[in-house]
């Protein structure tokens, strides 16, 4: 490794850690030296996939065991999303994982009418849904839009594990959301298909290569590991 | 003496020094007199029994000394909470060495007490356990200056002797604060400075140099031994400096929390500026925190929001013409008007032109409950004011099991007839 790497690694840790993600750079020594730092500051580097012909998407996660929880933070612990905006996530992670027991991220596509027909069920007022639908939960990337439909964004793929364990034991209590009317068989949807793969940076791995799926892996709709708990590479 | 005297029993187990380095400063004690490298226990938690027996005999032991059994009973599960099998092998161990040892020296004889130069021992091993062996070094200067202060018939070999042992055990010290500063680590350095803490070597030199000049003015060997022994101190002063500022240095540098007690932080952070605290931030990171998010209190969110229920809306009112305002009795009256033509027919059909019938069998034909029905409607019929007919219901009651109607008067119904008083 030289200067020149660390420099651009530690950049790229601080582009990270400003923006919240950022595209990784062409030349993955950067990127592996970066996840190397990551891991010695307790903390590690996810390379999510988003769309087909975007590029993807480099994110900062948790070890395992080692995200901060509530009893460490005491009453540290930073603001939390209102209510509503709550209750709309809620419904969106109810509608991207119907099955409970896949992982996760990346979760099925979903429509936004979905959600704002379940939100108005449950009594909620319907400009803050709007607005937590096209404003809030895109600025923190807990959903992205691609075309018509929504999808979870980066940030829940890098929701620390007991968050996930506690949304699956819950996932009977939250509401179901209205399936979508069947479109007409004529007009085909203009909805790109989305797959949205994510691979661990781990730094005893990477000296110099990419993540640890291969390329030909990577071009393939990702499909859940079999233990659906592990967030696997 | 100027330190303080602690005992085990008062001081916390955090006072004393880590297990392995109370066992090696142990070792190193017992080196001179030792006959073999095995001699010392291996468990360090044993050698606080010493101590123990001391406090036993201190408290319980009668003028004649304590049976084995006793001291085993004091000492044991029921005493000092000492397991059995320790107790009697320490105790076998403390008698062949004569910590123990026996009241008469007589064989068979079973009442033992402590010797002396055993509490010495367990006393010297106490601070060693505290200290490292600083104390001794600080008992060693007192004795010298008060031997200076009896000031008659002062013998210059024995003060000599007693100056240059006190500037050995000050350079002893001193080299081993320099060798630990070239190569412990800080927090090994804060043990050993926390150990130096309480010492006031520079002083109690300074005190004595004042004695020799004062006894032995003029007596170059005695002079130059006093000089020497400040020398030492400085030196010792020096390393103790040395071992705070590579603390400092390197502590603080690496953000080492150890490097200060938690006394010490919480008064940093209560009383020093803001500049003295950026330093400790200096390297540190942060980034803008997410949202937290907590999967429980997601779902209990969600959960407290319950399903809108679909709004009943009241019947809209019957269409009218316009000008009409339609009578909300108006249809009560029809009803009673049908009601009545429905009873004028019923009571038709029963008399079919007579004036009265019996209608036992009529009920017995329609079975239950349309005989009840039947009746029900027959005692509204006499109740109506607007109706001629009446019902008579005999007393006598038939019954019989196998009939449609199992318990039936006999009742007969027809015009209710005024009767005509002949006796008028």
């Amino acid at each position: 490794m030289t200067d020149g790497t660390d420099f651009r690694a530690a950049l790229l840790l601080a582009a990270i850690r400003a923006t919240g993600q950022v595209a990784p750079p062409r030349d993955t020594t950067v990127t592996a030296r970066a996840a190397q730092a990551a891991a010695q500051a307790g903390r590690t580097l996810l390379e999510l996939r988003g769309p087909a012909g975007t590029l993807p998407t480099l994110r900062l996660g948790w070890p395992t065991g080692s995200a901060p929880n509530d009893e460490h933070l005491a009453d540290q612990l930073p603001p939390a999303l209102p209510p509503v905006v709550t209750l709309v996530w809620a419904l969106c992670v109810k509608a991207a994982w119907p099955d409970p027991s896949v992982p996760l991220y990346p979760g099925l596509p979903f429509s936004a009418a979905r959600i704002e027909e379940a939100c108005s069920n449950l009594g909620a007022d319907p400009k803050r849904v709007t607005s937590a639908l096209e404003r809030v939960l895109p600025e923190h990337a807990l959903i992205v839009r691609a075309g018509r439909l929504l999808h979870l964004g980066p940030a829940a793929a890098t929701l620390p594990d007991p968050v996930v364990a506690a949304l699956r034991r819950g996932h009977h209590r939250l509401p179901e959301v209205p399936p979508d009317a069947p479109p007409p068989p004529t007009q085909a949807s203009d909805a790109p298909m989305l797959h949205w793969t994510w691979a661990r940076w781990t730094p005893t791995r990477h000296q110099g290569q990419g993540p640890t799926r291969s390329r030909a892996a990577r071009s393939q709709p990702w499909k859940p590991p079999a233990d659906h708990c592990r967030r696997g590479t | 003496m100027s330190a303080v005297q602690l005992s085990w029993d008062d001081a916390g187990q955090e006072d004393l020094l880590a297990p392995a380095e109370r066992l090696t400063n142990w070792r190193a004690f017992m080196a001179p007199l030792a006959a073999h490298r095995e001699a010392v226990v291996k468990d360090p938690e044993l050698v606080r029994l010493a101590a123990d027996v001391v406090a036993v005999f201190a408290e319980h032991a009668a003028l004649s000394g304590l049976t084995r059994a006793r001291l085993a009973e004091l000492l044991g599960p029921s005493g000092r909470g000492w397991p059995t099998t320790v107790v009697d092998n320490r105790l076998g161990l403390l008698i062949d060495m004569r910590f123990l040892e026996p009241y008469v020296l007589k064989a068979h004889q079973d009442r033992y007490v402590m010797r002396p130069a055993g509490l010495a021992g367990a006393i010297a091993a106490e601070r060693l356990a505290l200290h490292g062996g600083v104390d001794e070094l600080i008992a060693l200067l007192d004795r010298t200056r008060e031997l200076l202060e009896k000031g008659k018939d002062l013998d210059p070999g024995t003060v000599l002797q007693e100056l240059r042992t006190c500037r050995h055990g000050l350079t002893v010290f001193a080299l081993d604060l320099q060798r630990q500063v070239a190569t412990a680590t800080p927090a090994e350095l804060i043990l050993a400075q926390r150990r130096h803490d309480h010492t006031d070597f520079m002083r109690q030199v300074k005190a004595l140099n004042e004695l020799v000049t004062r006894h032995f003015s003029g007596h170059l060997l005695l002079e130059d031994a006093a000089t020497e022994l400040i020398e030492a101190a400085q030196f010792h002063h020096q390393e103790l400096l040395a071992a705070i500022g590579k603390i400092l240095e390197h502590g603080g540098g690496s953000l080492n929390l150890d490097v200060l007690t938690a006394a010490e932080y919480l008064h940093t952070a209560r009383t020093a500026g803001t500049a003295q605290l950026a330093h400790f931030g200096e390297h540190l990171i942060a980034d803008a925190p997410p949202p937290w998010t907590d999967g429980q209190t997601v779902v209990d969110i969600v959960a407290s929001y319950a399903p809108a229920r679909p709004h009943r809306s009241r019947p809209a009112p019957p269409a009218t013409e316009p000008g009409q305002t339609p009578d909300p009795f108006a249809g009560l009256d029809e009803a009673d008007g049908i009601e009545t033509i429905r009873r004028t027919v019923l009571a038709e059909d029963l008399l079919d032109g007579r004036e009265h019938a019996d209608i036992t069998a009529a009920l017995e034909e329609r079975g239950w409950p349309a005989a009840a029905r039947l009746l029900v409607d027959l005692i509204d019929i006499d109740r109506d004011p607007d109706l001629p007919h009446r019902i008579d219901i005999a007393i006598p009651v038939r019954i019989d099991p196998q009939a449609n109607v199992t318990y039936l008067h006999q009742i007969t119904f027809g015009l209710d007839t005024p009767t005509v008083d002949t006796d008028d």
